[in-house]
């Protein structure tokens, strides 16, 4: 039996993007045209009118089985920059009749016409899911399934590496925190170790790491100091509160004593190291206030990087499907 | 003067085989009514009604499967023990035991009737239920464990339920083996599982799936061999999906302790590298764990410590449309089972005789029936099978009413082409 990853059914015959489900399995030009493409993005973002004409007359549904403000407003705006109609639909997951409720929904949706669908799923593999059963077509962007991928934060994260740091074979960058539970993590993994970067860390309890996380190809470090040491870019991820309650964490005091990025902690890593974050954050469990706020930050600029990136996949997306639908037509 | 039976049939020229008896020769099987009256020469006076031409065939003793699932009472839209039962006299089935697990649940003499009631009626194998060691497989209060003996269940399991906590399970296998019940358990500490959807592992890691670690299997398991040492009880261990867990069967037997096991087909076939495409068919219970595994799995019944079993789940279509861990668990193998097993042997990673008696032999032995076995006077529970023949299964062959069957569309070598129950021609390719 051959081995198909998640990856695969998300390019056309020509290898171009046609879902942006994972990071995972992209060519390492592909990614960097993604970037790119962002890029030439910014640029308009700083200008007055600030929508160009790539998605006119394209109906874009926002699919979110499960709560976002954020993640969903800066796609409903890279959307409407791309002058596409919006539609939102918040729907709340019914815990007695998953499936069903999926596949009806898509089928609903499906006979609205719709270009666009931008996925958020409790599960890992929904967005999969939805690209393999949905007509063709339909572009699927996915927007965090699961533990498993959330690649648009990962490729925004990229942009601002490269723009912050520059070209990432030189760099070393860990990433700290609940790596078990997040799909961020895994998608940055990947889209690093494409992009070129051979110094990939991992850092946090053995209870928040997942089993063979060596087979990303990453360190892991229970011991921030160490896994701090020398490094370029520091990724703090959020920690949920719950995780108190799940026999994973003793405390929120230990987990900021030993894993809560403090000015100290800070000093161990390369001088001009950058300070990412996904958000929202949590001040004082995972960073101390004066590391967020400080000149090592660029939180805000992560954020401001979401639209263009947001506006990229989703240009090169319906590319994509326009493309095979002409060699269809 | 002499009645002639309403039945007699004979079976030419066929290759019989039943490594158990040592039989491994062409000859002819004469059978009377339910009966194997001969082998190889005629009883005298013999005639028979029909001829059954077997040259360039294999003939077994009949399968029997340890665990399957038939939808019925309770879940129809998933399968009936007609549909299901039909699917397994294709695959050369004769016994077939069906899990407790259908709504309601068989924890009562009447529903244990009833099952094999309707597959008497149904008439294509005979279903020996495993009924529930506990009421409602609750794993609170002790089922009526001896009037569901009395009543044909060969074994009773928790099967995927977990138990209100380790006292109910001593106290289950205290009671059964004063009336030398058949306990048949899959090991899984529920807490360790968590919410484990596959193996945890590498791909577990990499798809964002929840693990369920192997340590679940084998912590369970060495709890139920300290109570099965302690109480006695007569347990098998019901699809084991690890190395380590066939390790502590065989040491366990080594020991002398009355411990047998059997592992589910799908785990001899695929393992947690399956699940990497998100393939809702590799979301199954027992898990497939890594391909270390399921070579030792193989190696296991190569080496006659296992028994094969379908852990047959058929499921609608609907069931199977969802993301991975929201599907439900399972596939449907009926259909398929002689053939993927004639395959694992054409592709030589089993040999014929250890296949042959981790689907006679073995299974008899843990359910302590007079079955699986090619005798003189022995019930004609029979399997005739090509094994050369390619076949390749498509929707339109399925008797099972699940299409969840992840040989579909596989060409697969050696086929099923007779079955024979209690002397009935039950199936004919």
């Amino acid at each position: 039996m051959s081995l198909i990853t998640p990856s695969h059914i998300q390019l056309n015959e020509e290898g171009r993007l046609k879902h942006f489900l994972t990071t995972e399995g992209l060519s390492q030009p592909l990614l960097t045209e993604i970037l790119d493409t962002a890029d030439s993005f910014i640029s308009t973002q700083e200008r007055n009118v600030k929508t160009v004409p790539l998605l006119r007359g394209k109906t874009v549904v926002n699919l979110f089985f499960e709560n976002s403000t954020r993640t969903r407003s800066t796609f409903e705006l890279a959307a409407k920059r791309l002058s596409a109609n919006i539609l939102n639909l918040d729907i709340a997951r019914s815990a007695t009749s998953k499936g069903e409720t999926l596949m009806d929904t898509l089928w609903n949706l499906e006979s609205m016409y719709s270009d666009m669908f931008v996925v958020r799923h409790a599960d890992s593999g929904a967005a999969h899911f939805i690209a393999q059963h949905i007509t063709p077509n339909v572009a699927v962007i996915n927007a965090g399934d699961g533990r498993h991928a959330h690649p648009t934060q990962a490729m925004l994260d990229m942009l601002t590496i490269r723009r912050e740091k520059g070209p990432f074979e030189n760099l070393t960058v860990a990433i700290v925190g609940d790596i078990l539970h997040s799909r961020v993590a895994r998608s940055q993994i990947y889209a690093l170790k494409t992009l070129g970067s051979t110094d990939i860390r991992v850092i946090g309890p053995n209870t928040l790491i997942p089993k063979d996380i060596e087979s990303l190809g990453v360190r892991a470090y229970n011991n921030m100091a160490q896994g701090l040491k020398g490094v370029d870019v520091v990724i703090m991820l959020r920690l949920q509160k719950e995780r108190m309650q799940a026999a994973l964490l003793p405390s929120e005091a230990e987990y900021y004593r030993l894993f809560g990025l403090s000015t100290d902690k800070l000093a161990l890593a390369n001088p001009g190291a950058i300070v990412m974050h996904p958000g929202p954050i949590n001040r004082g469990v995972e960073i101390e206030s004066a590391v967020a706020d400080g000149p090592q930050s660029v939180i805000l600029k992560q954020v401001s990087n979401g639209i263009p990136m947001r506006m990229a996949v989703m240009a090169m997306a319906m590319g994509g499907q326009n493309q095979t639908r002409q060699e269809e037509g | 003067m002499k009645v002639q039976p309403q039945n007699t049939i004979v079976i030419q020229g066929g290759h019989v085989f039943d490594p158990q008896h040592s039989l491994d020769a062409v000859m002819d099987i004469f059978i009377e009514n339910d009966t194997v009256v001969a082998l190889g020469t005629p009883p005298q006076g013999f005639i028979a009604n029909e001829t059954i031409n077997a040259r360039g065939k294999m003939v077994f003793p009949g399968f029997i499967d340890l665990n399957a699932f038939l939808g019925e009472p309770g879940f129809s839209q998933k399968g009936t023990i007609a549909s299901e039962t039909r699917a397994a006299a294709q695959s050369g089935i004769t016994i077939l035991c069906s899990t407790p697990d259908s709504k309601p649940v068989i924890d009562s003499a009447t529903l244990a009737a009833l099952v094999q009631d309707k597959a008497q009626q149904a008439g294509y194998c005979r279903v020996q239920p495993i009924g529930a060691l506990t009421a409602g497989l609750q794993g609170e209060q002790l089922s009526n464990m001896f009037a569901l003996k009395d009543a044909g269940c060969v074994a009773l399991s928790n099967q995927d339920a977990s138990f209100q906590d380790s006292r109910v399970i001593q106290q289950c296998y205290h009671y059964a083996a004063g009336f030398d019940i058949c306990v048949f358990s899959t090991p899984l500490d529920t807490a360790l599982a968590h919410e484990g959807c596959m193996h945890e592992g590498p791909t577990s890691t990499h798809l964002g799936l929840a693990g369920n670690p192997v340590s679940a299997e084998i912590s369970s398991m060495a709890q139920q061999l300290i109570l099965c040492e302690e109480t006695g009880t007569k347990l098998h261990f019901s699809r084991i999906t690890s190395k380590q867990a066939l390790d502590m069967v065989i040491s366990a037997q080594q020991k002398g302790l009355a411990v047998t096991a059997d592992v589910a087909l799908g785990n001899l076939y695929f393992n947690d590298e399956d699940c990497a495409d998100y393939n809702s068919l590799m979301h199954v219970t027992p898990v497939y764990r890594s391909q270390q595994d399921r070579q030792a799995l193989l190696q296991g019944v190569n080496d006659g410590y296992l028994s094969i079993c379908s852990n047959h789940r058929p499921h609608e279509l609907a069931a199977k449309m969802a993301p991975f861990a929201a599907t439900d668990a399972g596939i449907s193998v009926l259909d398929s089972f002689a053939a993927a097993i004639f395959n694992l042997v054409d592709t030589g990673k089993l040999t014929l005789a250890a296949a042959i008696g981790a689907l006679t032999a073995l299974p008899a032995k843990a359910i302590d029936q007079p079955a699986g076995q090619i005798i003189p006077e022995g019930r004609a529970d029979l399997c005739i099978a090509d094994m050369k023949q390619a076949c390749e299964l498509s929707t339109e062959d399925l008797a099972s009413k699940g299409h969840n069957n992840p040989w579909l569309g596989e060409s697969l070598v050696g086929k099923v082409t007779c079955t024979i129950n209690g002397g009935h021609i039950v199936y004919r390719a």
